[in-house]
């Protein structure tokens, strides 16, 4: 494998993503480097969504990124690359959400209580961090259902066929998975004040 | 309830759409690690691909010295034939010497019997044509080269005109002895020989089982591999000379017709009964060594195909059937029948989760490389999505009826037959199973899956291998034929991951003449 390359410059290869995602193609460690270092807090930031912890998220990066190294072939320079990227981390996600179904606890939706906030009141109390924890606490299908709906924007109708659940069941746990968040948030905004 | 907080969903998109992290470095580590196994495993396949070929030229080229040997070892007959009328050739030994001399005098010897004998009657010797066969009408089918005579003896003359030019002299005289020559000359590379018009003066017990000095010599047995004989029209060759039981022992002439002989009778030998057929039946069992080659499904990303690939190890496969052979000609033949294919395969221990199925009933799946099943226990046969459970024995098996189609090559030495078999084969899916032992405290369940999801009903493969067959008698060969088996099309749809099988078959048959 050829590693030595006539851009030295990082930032004057990340000006070209065509000569870059070529690079990557042919299967040179320097550009396939720089594409995963550009790319790389994006994903991350997406697969921890996705995922129970910083490890399981690290593993789904991991797959996800050899998965794009073997597929650029196929990426035609239609549209976002970057949406192209995610796309397959979140196939990743969902590919061990399926192989790795983690069993959960059963959790008590009665006592969900809510409270009158404003977004910018509850991010002036609660960060991004906290806010993260609660999607990562949420039981595996509630949190894959609420990630594919909120952030991807698909629909039940869409979801129930990646995930292999019938529509009715995607809309329950999507609901189920607010009650929870929206219980989480009031807990940590009464510990906050 | 707040209005914001209702929609907590944006709240949640709001803050953490754009979210970065950076990862540890040894996530690029591993990514590296990967793709560079990755490169190793499409490097592999590549050689796989270069094996392939190469082992496909060996094939050829093996079989084309074989049939060189063999092509040269043919030629080196029909030259011993050609030198044994005198032909210039390079190569003599003694033993062609001395047939070349015997044959010189005879030849000598018969054209001076008939010089005196028209001198006796008075025609005249110097506008004599010698005799011999010119009025013996020849035909001769698939004969090699042509020998190259000396033009500067009468006699040798003689012989080529009564190969080549006999069609339209018919002369009183006739000696068997141009009949003789055009057998022997025939003998290694002619398939049908025509005596018409021949009236024999001298010898005419030319196919009969005499004892004389000059019959000796003149031996029907090197009619062999003429399939067709006939005499017609041989005015002076009595049908009661003619031994028709010794020609037909002596050789392998599948028709003879003896007809408008000095009886004006017309007899007909047909030896169809000993006639070789052209097709043949091979019945045969072989034990498989059989394993699938897996790719990841890139749209159906649910498992990863080099740890099932890790997981699983070839049980005892093995495939029976009937293959049967048509002869287009003394190499070439084509091959088909009807085959019986069992693969099996072992699985290691390993959890399984609850999923919904394709009816929406939540079952525990079991994946493999040839596709996946649902079981659902009595002991838990009411899961949820997300349950596990533990199967410690576990294995899959795939029957398919098989319909190959072959193109082979053949040639024999002595006893032993060789063959090349390159061809495709329709491979229809007959069963599928899946069966696994799934733990339950101190009471295991025992499940199987009939019905495994993911597979396609119909498969092609190609296959290429060799045969080595020993006659054991007329009609019968005992067969060992060693071939490989390769997926040309994923045998999985909508499955895993995509599999191709590939097996090296070690097949044992008796090959009968049909």
């Amino acid at each position: 494998m050829n590693y030595t390359t006539s851009y030295k410059d990082k930032a004057e290869l990340l000006e070209q993503p065509a000569k870059l995602i070529q690079g990557c193609i042919n299967g040179n460690r320097y550009f396939q480097r720089c594409l995963y270092e550009q790319y790389m807090p994006k994903m991350l930031g997406v697969c921890m969504r996705y995922t129970k912890n910083r490890e399981e998220a690290e593993d789904v990066l991991q797959d996800g990124f050899v998965q794009v190294f073997k597929s650029l072939h196929s990426f035609k320079f239609e549209g976002s690359f970057e949406g192209w990227i995610r796309k397959i981390m979140v196939n990743c996600a969902i590919k061990q959400y399926r192989t790795k179904p983690k069993m959960y606890s059963v959790v008590a939706l009665e006592n969900a209580q809510v409270v009158d906030t404003g977004t910018e009141e509850i991010m002036a109390y609660l960060n991004k961090k906290e806010l993260l924890k609660m999607v990562q606490g949420l039981p595996p299908a509630y949190r894959m259902i609420f990630n594919l709906y909120v952030f991807e924007g698909m629909k039940h109708r869409e979801i129930a066929a990646h995930l292999g659940i019938s529509e009715g069941t995607s809309k329950s746990n999507f609901f189920d998975a607010k009650l929870l968040l929206r219980k989480a948030v009031n807990n940590s905004l009464k510990i906050a004040k | 309830m707040d209005e914001n907080l209702k929609n907590i969903e944006d709240l949640f998109h709001y803050a953490l759409d754009d979210n970065e992290e950076t990862a540890r470095k040894n996530v690029w580590e591993a990514v590296e690690k990967q793709l560079g196994k990755d490169d190793i495993i499409s490097i592999k396949r590549k050689y796989n691909n270069i094996k392939r070929i190469a082992v496909l030229l060996l094939l050829l080229f093996i079989s084309n010295i074989l049939f060189n040997v063999y092509r040269a070892n043919t030629s080196y007959s029909v030259n011993n034939t050609t030198k044994k009328y005198g032909a210039d050739l390079n190569r003599s030994d003694e033993k062609n010497k001395n047939i070349n001399t015997d044959l010189s005098e005879i030849i000598r010897e018969k054209t001076n019997e008939t010089k005196n004998k028209n001198l006796k009657n008075g025609i005249n010797n110097e506008n004599y044509i010698p005799t011999t066969s010119e009025n013996i009408n020849v035909s001769v089918t698939n004969n090699y080269k042509t020998p190259n005579l000396n033009q500067s003896s009468p006699v040798k003359q003689k012989i080529r005109k009564e190969i080549f030019n006999s069609q339209n002299d018919i002369l009183e005289n006739q000696t068997d002895f141009g009949v003789y020559k055009k057998k022997k000359y025939n003998a290694n590379s002619s398939s049908r020989v025509k005596i018409k018009n021949a009236t024999i003066t001298e010898d005419d017990q030319l196919l009969d089982d005499t004892n004389d000095k000059l019959h000796q010599d003149i031996k029907i047995s090197t009619l062999k591999k003429i399939n067709d004989f006939s005499i017609e029209n041989t005015q002076r060759l009595s049908l009661v000379f003619i031994d028709t039981k010794k020609l037909t022992k002596s050789t392998d002439v599948t028709k003879l017709k003896v007809s408008d002989t000095v009886n004006n009778t017309i007899k007909i030998y047909d030896k169809k009964s000993r006639k070789t057929s052209r097709f043949s039946i091979t019945p045969f069992f072989s034990p498989d060594i059989a394993w699938y080659s897996l790719e990841d499904d890139k749209v159906n990303q649910q498992e990863n195909a080099s740890k099932i690939e890790k997981e699983e190890r070839q049980d005892f496969s093995y495939t029976y059937g009937a293959l049967v052979d048509y002869k287009i000609n003394n190499h070439w033949g084509l091959q088909s029948g009807i085959t019986l294919s069992n693969t099996n395969i072992i699985v290691d221990p390993k959890t399984i989760y609850a999923q919904q199925d394709n009816t929406g009933k939540i079952k525990y799946r079991i994946n493999t490389s040839t596709g996946y099943g649902y079981v659902l226990p009595a002991f838990s046969s009411n899961p949820t999505i997300g349950d596990s459970i533990y199967a410690f024995t576990f294995s899959h098996s795939l029957q398919y009826v098989c319909i190959p189609i072959a193109v082979t090559y053949s040639f024999t030495k002595g006893q032993f037959t060789m063959k090349a078999i390159a061809g495709l084969s329709t491979n229809i899916l007959t069963k599928a199973k899946i069966e696994a032992t799934l733990e339950n405290g101190f009471d295991d369940s025992f499940e199987t899956v009939n019905n495994l999801d993911g597979l396609k009903k119909v498969c092609f493969s190609g296959m290429t291998g060799l045969g080595l067959g020993y006659k054991l008698s007329k009609k019968t060969s005992l067969v060992f034929a060693p071939n490989v088996r390769f997926a040309l099309n994923s045998i999985t749809k909508d499955a895993p991951v995509k599999s191709y099988p590939v097996s090296l078959s070690l097949a044992l048959g008796l090959k009968i003449v049909l």
